[in-house]
């Protein structure tokens, strides 16, 4: 390990001299700095915008006249999607999913205005963004750092020399990888300490948890580097030529980074279909109307419990209840519109978990794919984000209508919808809608798979080491 | 011109001869294919779901119509339900019924699909507000849409510079690296002969492309001969571009490794650099606020005050005086009042939607104009403006929905406050979107 460090430290005085790598780091730096202002002026924007319209539907609801709970329900309030502080590093698939979502009484509404749908198609290219410089151009750097690094020692002769002073080919391989490895980490270590610094002076707030998450995002990258420098290296150590050395390198970078994704999200989608929304629509509408088994109708339905509560109550009519008929038929028709909803989204969440897989087994051969889907799932920016966020909003739409659905049971009677009213007492009690992120370990259980794929690159990178240390 | 026709004959016994040749155009004309199939389904797939969307509407208004044409009024509450077909307020504010709008594909569409599967392309219209029922989002893969479509345009505008860099950038330098070029000045003009070397393979990468523009008729399902031909126009002077920059670049007299390093450095430059850098400050300095339309998706809601419903209508009739003196005698002043808010909340709309395509036009403007000078977005531009599925595109399809929905919304309107009835020919011959295109452009 000795003369390895030795190696390294013999790397380093080299690169002093270069000036690639100062370039390197010069633009790494510079980069960064410029996505930083970019994503907290982005960052910002959207939160302030997103953070007043809440606001002012929440005023919309409270300051509504007095009227029937149900007709309030229907005038329904809005859930909001809450940026997170970490997409300032990683937006993930947020440009693609929706913002806020209206939300009714009887009515599963569609998630708006994702900001692609805002734009043309130059958001095709990409945004530049940290997970960008991370995820496409630093190991673009790396490799070009790297491909002639075996090569050129041998052309000029000093790779005999090393190994006439007793110096393994491995412990060169090491030095070779590890290098630029311990450079980059360090590099990515600092910028992100001072994004964080950074935060902390503009007042944007963060929690231990989103530190924490950054601390396994760098080591997912720290594992990714490594992987690209042991794969560089080897190159390096087999190719004949500089020439042949690159153009691997290059053809590599350009299919796992350009086209292996865009093939992949195309692949993915014509092997696991999505519904139109239009069909999902009427799947729900159906299976409402006739049970989700398809023989239990809505009116049998209303009739069976109506029936139930007479016996349980041993009445004769309804209008000799304690309680508004209507108000519990209408609370059980939302129990069960949801429950067939919730039914519906979850085949279309199969689905979609279904594509997903796609990219997370590909990642077993790009490592690209497991990182970028580990960083985006810790940047909370990511599917399984936007499939819990949705399930929120159902959840809330649920309890502020059933909350009303239960003032008008409770103190109106049958016949009173026309004149029983509700006021700012019960809108009060409404609480405003709230979404907090997946906790950690829930993140982690998602990505599971990558993690391991990311592990298994780096065992067989450590054989790739091994063998370049023979070639070498 | 003997030593154009020799370095032609010379190169091409050697290019055929390349197993990294024949291995790059096998998979180039397999990816086009690829893309030129996967563009064609995803057209196809929303021509299904327009087809369907159009289908469903005629199901719903023929059902009216049957009901109208047969009526059952044995009971009460049948008899109530046939009453409502003639009143112009159900059909105005009923929720099941729905006039279809749609972005009709072009046929040239799949060769460049850009846009079309992020906007939604279809929507069923209730004409009582625009606005609370417009907005929606299409079911689509996250996935697909991060990392974009596999379309025909994706490989010219991003992958034939990669084939062009492959080709060229050791052109001058190898010859000078294997020694060959003193020996060709020997015999005749070195500097010449790569010029055709060069121009050997700029003719070879147009052969390739204009190869797989031949394929792609076959995949048309009408063939738009005028948009194919201006597409293979806009694709080849793309090529020649690129061979340009190349040209410039390797005149440069670099090592082959530097001349790589070089063109890639460009090709990320102008694919990934300035477009991402563009789209970064763009979304800082140029937010779009679709938050304010949350005030319009609200579902409309009326005190039923008289004095608040009597100043809805006034407010109403202040922007169709014609209806001054309507009859708002019992439940009509509440019905009239509603539909008269309908119309109000539209209005407001219009302010935010208008504001809305102002945001996203100035966005576009300068990401327009910090792409100038960039042939990737210019011509990824123009091949979506050539198949109509560029933004513009689709807000002159919004802007056609909302004056759709406004003529319809009209006709219900005039037809409840003039106190007229609804008939079935009301309903069979009512405007659909494709006719209302047709009188407008008319």
């Amino acid at each position: 390990m000795k003369t390895t460090w030795l190696l390294i430290k013999h790397q380093y005085k080299e690169w002093q001299q270069n000036k690639l790598i100062h370039i390197f780091i010069i633009s790494v730096v510079c980069l960064w700095a410029f996505c930083l202002f970019t994503g907290i002026s982005e960052y910002h924007a959207v939160g302030s915008v997103r953070e007043s319209a809440r606001q002012e539907s929440r005023k919309q609801w409270l300051n509504q006249d007095d009227k029937h709970p149900h007709i309030a329900a229907h005038f329904g309030n809005f859930a909001f999607k809450p940026v997170n502080v970490l997409s300032i590093f990683d937006k993930g698939i947020d440009a693609y999913t929706g913002t806020y979502i209206y939300l009714e009484a009887h009515k599963q509404n569609d998630f708006l205005f994702s900001p692609a749908q805002s734009a043309s198609s130059f958001i095709r290219f990409g945004e530049l963004n940290v997970a960008l410089l991370l995820q496409i151009i630093i190991p673009l750097f790396l490799i070009i750092l790297t491909f002639n690094t075996v090569l050129s020692e041998r052309i000029s002769g000093t790779l005999a020399i090393l190994k006439v002073s007793g110096i393994t080919g491995r412990q060169v391989a090491q030095a070779k990888i590890l290098a630029p490895l311990i450079l980059i980490s360090i590099l990515i270590i600092l910028l992100y300490s001072l994004s964080f610094l950074v935060f902390l002076s503009l007042e944007i707030p963060f929690t231990i948890e989103d530190i924490i998450k950054s601390v396994i995002i760098i080591s997912g990258y720290v594992v990714y580097y490594f992987i690209i420098l042991s794969f560089s290296v080897w190159v390096s150590a087999i190719s004949k030529t500089l020439k042949q050395s690159l153009t691997i390198l290059l053809s590599m970078w350009i299919f796992a980074c350009v086209l292996m994704p865009k093939l992949l999200g195309n692949i993915s989608s014509s092997l696991y279909h999505l519904p139109s929304n239009t069909a999902f629509k009427e799947g729900v509408k159906k299976d409402i109307v006739n049970g989700i088994d398809g023989h239990n109708t809505s009116d049998a339905r209303a009739q069976r419990f109506t029936d139930s509560l007479l016996k349980k109550y041993q009445v004769d009519s309804t209008s000799q209840l304690p309680v508004n008929i209507e108000g519990l038929i209408m609370q059980e028709g939302e129990k069960y519109s949801s429950r067939v909803y919730n039914h519906h989204f979850d085949s279309l969440s199969n689905i979609l978990m279904l594509q997903q897989k796609v990219f997370t087994y590909a990642g077993f051969i790009n490592p690209l794919l497991s990182i970028k889907n580990l960083a985006i799932g810790l940047s909370g920016t990511d599917f399984f984000n936007d499939m819990y966020f949705r399930k929120e909003a159902e959840v809330y739409r649920m309890r502020f209508v059933q909350a009303m659905n239960e003032d008008m049971a409770i103190n109106s009677k049958e016949g009173q919808f026309n004149t029983y009213k509700t006021g700012k007492r019960l809108y009060q009690d409404i609480d405003d809608f709230r979404y907090s992120n997946p906790d950690l370990s829930q993140i982690l259980k998602n990505y599971s798979l990558e993690i391991v794929a990311l592990f298994l690159l780096l065992a067989i990178s450590n054989v790739l080491v091994m063998l370049t240390g023979r070639k070498i | 011109m003997m030593i154009l026709k020799t370095v032609f004959a010379f190169e091409w016994k050697k290019t055929l001869a390349s197993p990294a040749f024949w291995m790059a155009s096998v998979l180039l004309l397999c990816i086009s294919l690829f893309a030129l199939n996967n563009g064609r389904n995803i057209i196809r797939e929303q021509e299904n779901n327009i087809k369907n969307a159009v289908e469903k509407e005629s199901i719903v208004f023929k059902e009216i119509v049957d009901q109208m044409q047969n009526p059952d009024t044995s009971t009460a509450e049948k008899k109530w339900q046939f009453g409502k077909f003639t009143d112009p307020s159900w059909t105005l504010i009923s929720p099941n019924k729905r006039w279809t709008s749609y972005w009709k594909p072009s046929p040239s569409g799949f060769l460049s699909v850009g846009n079309r599967d992020v906007y939604p392309y279809y929507h069923e219209m209730e004409p009582f507000s625009f606005y609370m029922r417009f907005f929606k989002s299409e079911i689509s893969s996250p996935f697909k849409l991060l990392f974009g479509n596999f379309d025909l345009a994706f490989v010219i505008v991003l992958l034939f510079p990669l084939l062009i860099i492959a080709f060229s950038f050791d052109s001058h330098s190898a010859e000078v690296e294997n020694g060959t070029y003193p020996m060709i000045n020997a015999v005749s003009n070195a500097a010449k002969v790569v010029n055709f070397k060069f121009l050997f393979y700029l003719a070879l990468a147009l052969l390739l492309l204009n190869i797989i523009m031949l394929l792609s008729i076959p995949f048309f399902n009408v063939f738009a001969f005028k948009e194919w031909l201006l597409f293979t126009l806009i694709a080849n002077i793309y090529i020649l571009i690129w061979f340009g920059i190349a040209y410039v670049i390797i005149r440069l007299k670099k090592s082959s490794v530097q001349n790589a390093i070089i063109l890639l450095t460009v090709w990320i430059f102008l694919t990934i650099g300035i477009p991402a850098i563009s789209n970064a400050v763009a979304n800082a300095k140029y937010p779009v606020n679709a938050e304010i339309f949350s005030k319009h998706i609200r579902r409309v809601q009326l005190n039923p005050e008289p004095a608040i419903l009597k100043n809805r209508i006034a407010e109403f009739v202040k922007l169709y005086p014609e209806y001054e003196g309507t009859d708002t005698t019992n439940y009509l002043l509440f019905g009239k009042a509603y539909a008269a808010s309908g119309e109000l909340n539209d209005r407001q709309g219009d302010k935010a939607l208008a504001m809305y395509f102002q945001q996203i036009q100035e966005r576009e403007r300068f990401l327009t104009i910090s792409n100038f000078l960039n042939p990737v977005t210019r011509c990824q531009q123009l091949l979506n403006q050539l198949t109509e599925t560029d933004l513009q595109n689709y807000i002159s399809y919004v802007r056609n929905v909302r004056a759709y929905v406004q003529v319809v919304k009209e006709g219900l309107l005039k037809k409840y406050f003039s106190g007229q009835e609804m008939t079935i020919q009301d309903f069979q011959k009512r405007l659909s979107f494709d006719e209302y295109l047709i009188n407008n452009k008319n």
